[in-house]
């Protein structure tokens, strides 16, 4: 029994001495080689007053896995929006949120969400996007734009690509 | 006062010059156990008193050193022997019943956890979910998106009846917690078939 708890201890102090190296080392996840993490601003371009959008993502899933999803930079959708998290790994991901505060739903090209990506291998994944749906105050329907690029950091953000 | 013949105190000048008229029994004694100084040892041999006295008490010590031989009657070793078993039997038949009683008592957890398991397996699934309908079509567009959420949140902010057909997280209520649910429906994501 005192065997037992004494290996028990030091497995567990082995464990957390090798968490302790990943961190320092600065890698969430285990890398191999040839995989990058990357993060993609979705922006949604509305020519009224947005809220509520929903839109669709795209993404080859031999090579591409969404490991985070972020809200965006307007107030109203500063909180991750909807997703299923099953979107993370099959090549498609679906996006939605609404504001009720009339007041704070923004106007024009605005991002809505950031995705933090793990890709496998050198080559620029492909990434659509298609807006599936938008409203304005009010619940009436408007079209808008949809589009993603690559993450800029902003001064004092932390550092998305490993 | 002249000196009694069984005066042998030691303070006494000439304590075994005469022959006892009665045996001393405390020196016959000590001389029986060798503890006695050699004169009273030497007395207590030449004095008929304390000789008789001492071979009195020497029979009397090996009467008393030797076990008892006396048999113990059958009938008391058969009510000795009767009421043993009848205890060993009492002790054994209460062990018994306790050993019973733990039995029981497994076989009932067991049947218990069983019963459990079945009503736990057989009961309805939380990941169970109603399919969308046109009760959570608010816009009547067609299809369930997010503006209908945004739709059904209004609404509820605004305070209108709500459809009890919107209670879609069973929960007995139309409230925040269905929006949230339906949002969750809308960015549903089928898993690939393989």
């Amino acid at each position: 029994m005192r065997l037992a708890l004494c290996a028990l201890a030091v497995a567990l102090a082995t464990l957390c001495a090798a968490a302790r190296v990943s961190t320092a080392a600065g890698e969430p996840y285990p890398t191999e080689p040839g995989v990058r993490f990357q993060a993609i601003d979705v922006f949604v371009d509305s020519p009224e007053k947005l809220a509520a959008y929903q839109v669709e993502l795209t993404y080859p899933a031999a090579t591409v896995q969404v490991v985070g999803v972020e809200g965006g930079a307007a107030d109203a959708y500063r909180e991750a929006p909807h997703f299923d998290e099953r979107g993370k790994t099959g090549g498609r991901i679906v996006l939605a949120a609404f504001t009720l505060d009339e007041d704070r739903a923004p106007e024009g090209r605005v991002r809505v969400a950031r995705l933090h990506l793990r890709v496998r291998g050198p080559a620029t994944p492909q990434i659509t996007v298609r807006p599936v749906t938008a409203a304005r105050p009010g619940g009436d329907k408007i079209d808008v734009d949809a589009d993603v690029r690559p993450a800029r950091r902003a001064e004092g953000e932390q550092a998305t690509e490993a | 006062m002249a000196p009694t013949p069984n005066d042998h105190s030691p303070e006494h000048p000439d304590r075994f010059a005469q022959t006892c008229e009665r045996p001393d029994w405390p020196l016959i004694d000590a001389v029986r156990a060798g503890t006695a100084d050699p004169a009273a040892r030497d007395h207590v041999h030449a004095c008929p008193a304390c000789r008789s006295g001492l071979s009195l008490l020497e029979g009397l010590a090996r009467e008393f050193a030797e076990p008892a031989a006396h048999p113990v009657p059958e009938a008391v070793d058969r009510a000795v022997r009767s009421q043993a078993h009848a205890r060993a039997r009492a002790i054994r038949a209460r062990r018994t019943k306790v050993i019973r009683l733990a039995r029981w008592a497994a076989a009932a957890a067991a049947a218990v956890l069983v019963v459990w398991g079945a009503h736990w397996l057989a009961g309805p699934q939380p990941t169970a979910s109603k399919a969308l309908g046109p009760a959570e079509d608010l816009d009547q567009s067609g299809g369930v998106d997010i503006v209908d959420a945004y739709l059904f949140a209004r609404r509820l902010e605004r305070g209108e009846p709500a459809d009890p057909a919107l209670d879609l997280n069973d929960d007995g209520a139309v409230d925040k917690g269905d929006v949230t649910e339906l949002a969750r429906r809308v960015v549903a994501v089928q898993p690939k078939e393989t």
